[in-house]
């Protein structure tokens, strides 16, 4: 053991670069199914905020005749066993039926709701809380709309479920009138929409056909009273729903299986109590949110596998050639050993034991800087508090790597044993092959060919790309490098230039410079591409999250029911004179999958200040465009559509429309007749596909069956305009803000895959530039022998200092302009297939190019990296030149 | 332990260079058991080539080689390798060749010590250091000492185990007089004492002069 330790110290830059690379192979092998699992964790966590209560929540639903007994049988089947993260139950009854004041023929449409405990979350305007059956509170719009006073009786419908089915009549007594005190809070989760938000835009003066109120509160035994008078075998359209709301904080990707399995099995319980009268279901998108960051996990773990293979196939050839090379220091050791006779296991221990010894205690080490780098980027980029857990998958891929690793070495090593004694102390080199051109050729077709059936290959092959290209890049610039050197060593040596001689000739006649040119042309190589791929993959974050969201904060607002007809262009212009801060929209959503994109009308004067308008990913001017939004003419409004939207122009069949007007279709189903001013890559808010008119354009629109969803667009969040605006009647029911958008995409599954790639390219930056170090230490005994001949034969200090320093520098620039080249290739060829967002989403634009910062950072770290390097192997090799080495054998 | 006879007959061996190089052509040698036998000739004659057949580092292309009843040319490596633990030591004419460059002179001998298969009690290696001038050195790994401390370390090291075989390429070839006389002095009583079988390769006219015969080598002949 202590013999072990000598020879481990004696070789001490060997055994550090075999543990190094020991540990940094591990390294990227581990780090795959960690950072996939810490990334999968963080995407689940954002894909279950970001759905919200709507979608996490557990809905049971039984259609048909609203009745209590219904609701408790509904009620049993979803226990708290089946649904372990769901809060408790929220019971509710709805009938859609029509409210008519007697005497009067204009009906209202409403749905009349049970939700339990109701009374408390609303805030009574008049009247008292409904007690006995047929007793209803009101909406504060419903009120207003249908002129109500005080309490009286209303005449009521329950609306049958299909045409055929007869409407059954309902008495009610209005008791009093309501507003709700929070209608976005979680308790009305499922049923904000039916109840509040499909009448946003009625209070704006934009009333749908017929026209709706909200919701008409009231107690179970109405439902009762109403399902005695509908005959047998009537259907009316009402639900019985139990809600129950998920805390999705708590829910980790271990929890997912059994979620999914309990979620499954409730689910077929619940349906099997079907019958003709109800249709009883459990409703839960929770599997779906599962779904979506279950693909985004996978993805990631595909991308992840992909790039660090690269590192791992990198660090692993590494250290099989250092490993390799000190076996063949050793085996002269070997050979004394066998000489005398030793015991097997002596000249065995000989031949193995240092490598072994330093690749298993790498491994762990590899093990533990995997889990700390993994928790670095977590803290830095997931979701806070993500946790980092050490799977079993990264457990079994540390053991096979390291597994793997120590058979590798033990086949490396035991070459030695089987040779002859005197041949374990011939160092002869083997002469050039003849044939290595040739092989060159074929490696840069085989390297080529690799290119284009990564490019060409399923999504995550795309990230392999760099590796050939690099790798083709190498052979082709070290084949030349000989090529440039050698007329440079005829010049130096011709004008006496000793230093540079000496370094152009090391350089060019050591077979290990050409090796560690080529680990260093493919590190720089990937290192070039990992940086813009990053670059490229953080403005796509910042562009495309600007574009979701249109504005720095979008407030998705009603009006207050105290101020129903209120104009929104009016109030914001109100409370933004200036025009710098806000801006009102109006956005028509499209129909799912249309063509035609999302319609927006806005306020378009204000749409410089407060738009996030890019105009190299729009395609024009933001000034440009609000000279063509401003130029209505006729009884046209002048419209900039996408580039993808479907214009028909054959659509354009009035006779008075202009020649250069078209119809956009699909756009909620109906068509916007309208005059196309110019035509862009995208638009904000509508991405890739949709169409942008002035706010004035409303007047020219015809009238559609469904209704606008009122916005204000803001720079950014602003409590105090918000304030302003809430006291000029707006309600606030949501916000979208573009930060949040960007965080989000900027931790979604494609984003983690090339901050993966990065950190992979730094280390096999520093995995050359350790291995150019390495290779330097090594052979410094013998190369301090050669320099300190020099000295004695009188060459200056000076000058071998400078020659020691102008090799690495000059490899380290071979390496770093090649590298850079491969990079440039790589990006070129990699990026416009590199998938930088997650699902299928409108494409955006963005610029594949590298932003200036990362440009600068990548080229000081290379030249800090090669200056440093230079520097540090001139000081050792000077150490190592001392001329009291003469006295010593050669090496 | 008495010395063995060591037997070279009709032996052949060539080498693979750039063209195809003979080493030993046909030679027959015969040393008798506890004799000083001085191989001498120019270099590359086939003086290494000898010495390192009969240590079993090498076969023969053909013809035989016994060390004693041992046929080396036939036994197995193994077999080959617990004789030179035992019965032959070789010194090699690379300085350094059969030391561990790491440890110190005192280490390789006690690793040897330890290590082979050996039943005989060795030598006291502080002893033997004192006798060959290494006390002064004995703890600096050896790759650290200069050539001629490093060829009497070798000495040390194939000495230290009492071999009836003693294969010695050039063991003075880096020393100065006064070592020299040491490590002959020391060989001398080996020779007188234990009876052991010696093969010296020298140039060294004083070396050849102690040996009890002297064999030419040429172009891969043996002339005695």
């Amino acid at each position: 053991m202590q013999l072990l330790w000598r020879a481990l110290r004696w070789r001490a830059a060997a055994s550090v670069a075999t543990a190094l690379l020991s540990a940094v192979t591990v390294l990227g092998a581990v780090l795959g199914p960690l950072w996939t699992r810490a990334g999968s964790e963080s995407v689940l966590r954002d894909t279950l905020t970001e759905a919200g209560p709507e979608q996490n929540a557990a809905f049971g639903e039984v259609l048909g005749l609203p009745t209590r007994s219904a609701l408790a049988d509904l009620t049993d089947l979803m226990t708290q066993q089946d649904l372990p993260f769901h809060g408790p139950v929220i019971q509710g009854l709805k009938l859609i039926s029509d409210m008519r004041v007697p005497g009067s023929f204009t009906p209202y449409r409403s749905a009349l709701l049970y939700r339990q405990g109701f009374c408390q979350q609303v805030t009574l305007v008049s009247g008292r809380c409904p007690e006995r059956a047929g007793e209803v509170l009101v909406h504060r719009t419903a009120s207003t709309r249908m002129a109500l006073g005080g309490e009286l009786h209303i005449d009521a419908t329950v609306k049958g479920e299909r045409g055929s089915n007869p409407d059954v009549p309902l008495q009610e007594t209005v008791v009093g009138v309501y507003l709700p005190k929070d209608q976005s809070s979680l308790y009305w989760t499922g049923e904000g929409e039916t109840a509040f938000l499909s009448y946003g835009a009625s209070e704006f003066g934009l009333a749908p056909i017929p026209e709706r109120v909200p919701a008409t509160l009231t107690v179970p035994e109405t439902f009762e009273r109403a399902a005695a008078d509908v005959t047998a075998g009537d259907r009316v359209l009402g639900y019985a729903t139990a809600t129950r709301l998920a805390d999705v904080s708590s829910v980790r990707l271990k929890d997912v299986p059994v979620l999914r399995d309990k979620v499954r099995a409730a689910q077929a319980r619940v349906a099997l109590h079907t019958s003709n009268a109800s249709m009883y279901a459990l409703r839960d998108n929770l599997t779906d949110q599962f779904d979506k960051a279950q693909l985004q996990g996978r993805s990631l773990g595909r991308a992840s596998t992909v790039v660090l293979a690269q590192l791992v196939l990198l660090a692993g050839v590494v250290l099989l050639l250092v490993v390799g090379g000190s076996a063949t220091a050793r085996a002269p050791e070997v050979a004394a050993a066998r000489l005398r006779g030793l015991r097997t296991r002596t000249v065995v221990g000989l031949a193995v034991a240092e490598p072994l010894v330093l690749v298993a205690a790498g491994a762990p080490v590899g093990g533990l800087l995997a889990l700390v780098t993994v928790k670095v980027m977590a803290a830095v980029k997931l979701v806070p508090g993500t946790p980092v857990a050490l799977p079993s998958s990264a457990l079994l891929t540390l053991l096979v790597a390291a597994g793997a690793l120590l058979l590798a070495v033990l086949l490396v090593c035991a070459r030695e044993l089987g040779k002859p004694v005197l041949e374990l102390w011939q160092r002869t080199s083997k002469a050039p092959s003849r044939g290595a051109l040739g092989l060159d050729g074929l490696l840069v077709a085989a390297g080529v060919g690799a290119a284009l059936g990564c490019l060409n290959g399923p999504q995550p092959w795309v990230l392999l790309t760099p590796v050939p290209v690099s790798l083709v890049i190498a052979l082709v610039g070290l084949r030349l490098l000989p090529v440039v050197c050698v007329p440079a060593l005829r010049r130096t040596r011709g004008r006496r230039r000793m230093a540079r001689f000496l370094a152009v000739r090391q350089l060019v006649r050591r077979r290990e410079g050409a090796l560690l040119a080529g680990l260093l042309v493919v590190a720089f190589g990937l290192a070039a591409t990992a940086t813009t791929a990053w670059s490229v993959a953080n403005r796509a974050a910042v562009v495309r999250g600007d574009t979701e969201v249109g504005a720095g904060q979008v407030l998705y607002v009603g009006a207050d029911a105290k101020h129903p007809g209120l104009d929104l262009r009016e109030v914001v212009r109100s409370v933004d004179p200036t025009g710098t801060k806000a801006m009102a929209v109006l956005e028509y959503l499209p129909f799912s999958g249309e063509p035609g994109g999302r319609f927006l009308a806005v306020d378009s004067p204000r749409l410089s200040a407060v738009a996030r308008w890019d105009e190299s990913v729009v395609g024009m001017p933001v000034s440009q465009a609000q000279r063509i939004l401003a130029t209505p003419k006729a009884q046209f409004a002048t419209a900039l559509v996408t580039d993808k939207v479907s214009v028909d122009p054959l659509a354009v069949l009035a006779s008075n429309t202009p020649r250069d007007g078209a119809v956009v279709t699909s756009v909620d189903g109906f068509q916007h007749a309208v005059l196309i001013g110019g035509t862009v890559r995208s638009l904000p808010r509508a991405l890739s596909s949709g169409t942008i008119v002035d706010w004035s354009a409303i007047a020219y629109l015809p009238p559609s069956s469904l209704v606008a969803l009122p916005e204000v667009w803001m720079t950014g969040p602003d409590k105090p305009l918000q304030k302003r605006l809430t006291d000029r009647g707006l309600m606030v029911l949501s916000t979208d803000v573009a930060d949040r958008h960007r965080e989000l995409l900027a931790r979604s599954g494609p984003a983690l895959a090339v901050l993966l790639s990065l950190v992979a390219a730094g280390l096999a930056l520093v995995l050359a530039v350790a291995t150019t170090l390495f290779s330097v230490l090594t052979s410094a005994r013998r190369r301090g022998w050669e320099l300190a001949a020099l000295g004695a034969m009188g060459v200056p200090a000076r000058t071998l200092r400078r020659a020691s320093r102008g090799e690495s520098l000059l490899l380290l620039v071979v390496g770093l302009s090649l590298g850079v080249a491969a990079g440039a290739t790589a990006c070129a060829v990699t990026l416009p297939h590199l998938p930088l967002f997650a699902g299928e989403g409108e494409d955006v634009t963005v610029p594949l190019t590298p932003g200036p910062v990362a440009v600068i950072v990548l080229l000081l770290v290379a030249v800090g990296l090669a200056l440093g390097t230079s520097f540090l192997v001139g000081r050792v090799l000077q150490q190592a030149a001392d001329p009291s080495r003469l006295r010593e054998v050669q090496a | 332990m008495n010395g063995l006879e060591l037997r070279l007959l009709d032996v052949t061996r060539t080498y693979q260079a750039d063209e195809l190089v003979v080493a030993l052509d046909r030679a027959d040698l015969v040393v008798p058991a506890g004799s000083c036998t001085a191989l001498v000739g120019p270099s590359g004659s086939g003086k290494s080539t000898v010495l390192t057949l009969l240590a079993g580092l090498q076969r023969p292309d053909s013809g035989e080689v016994h060390v004693g009843d041992f046929a080396m040319h036939a036994l197995p490596q193994r077999r080959l390798q617990a004789l030179r633990a035992e019965t032959v030591a070789a010194v090699l004419q690379v300085p350094g060749a059969g030391l561990l460059p790491w440890a110190s002179a005192r280490e390789n001998l006690a690793l040897v010590l330890r290590s082979a298969v050996c039943t005989r009690p060795g030598r006291e290696p502080d002893e033997l250091l004192s006798r060959l001038g290494l006390s002064s050195v004995a703890e600096i790994p050896v790759a650290r000492l200069s050539g001629g401390e490093q060829q009497r370390v070798a000495l040390a090291t194939a000495l230290v185990h009492r071999p009836a075989v003693l294969l010695l390429d050039e063991p003075t070839s880096q020393l100065d007089a006064r070592s020299r006389g040491a490590a002959l002095e020391l060989l001398d009583e080996i020779r007188r004492e234990e009876h052991a079988t010696l093969v010296i390769a020298t140039h060294d006219e004083e070396v050849a002069a102690v040996a009890d015969a002297v064999v030419r080598v040429r172009e891969g002949r043996l002339v005695a």
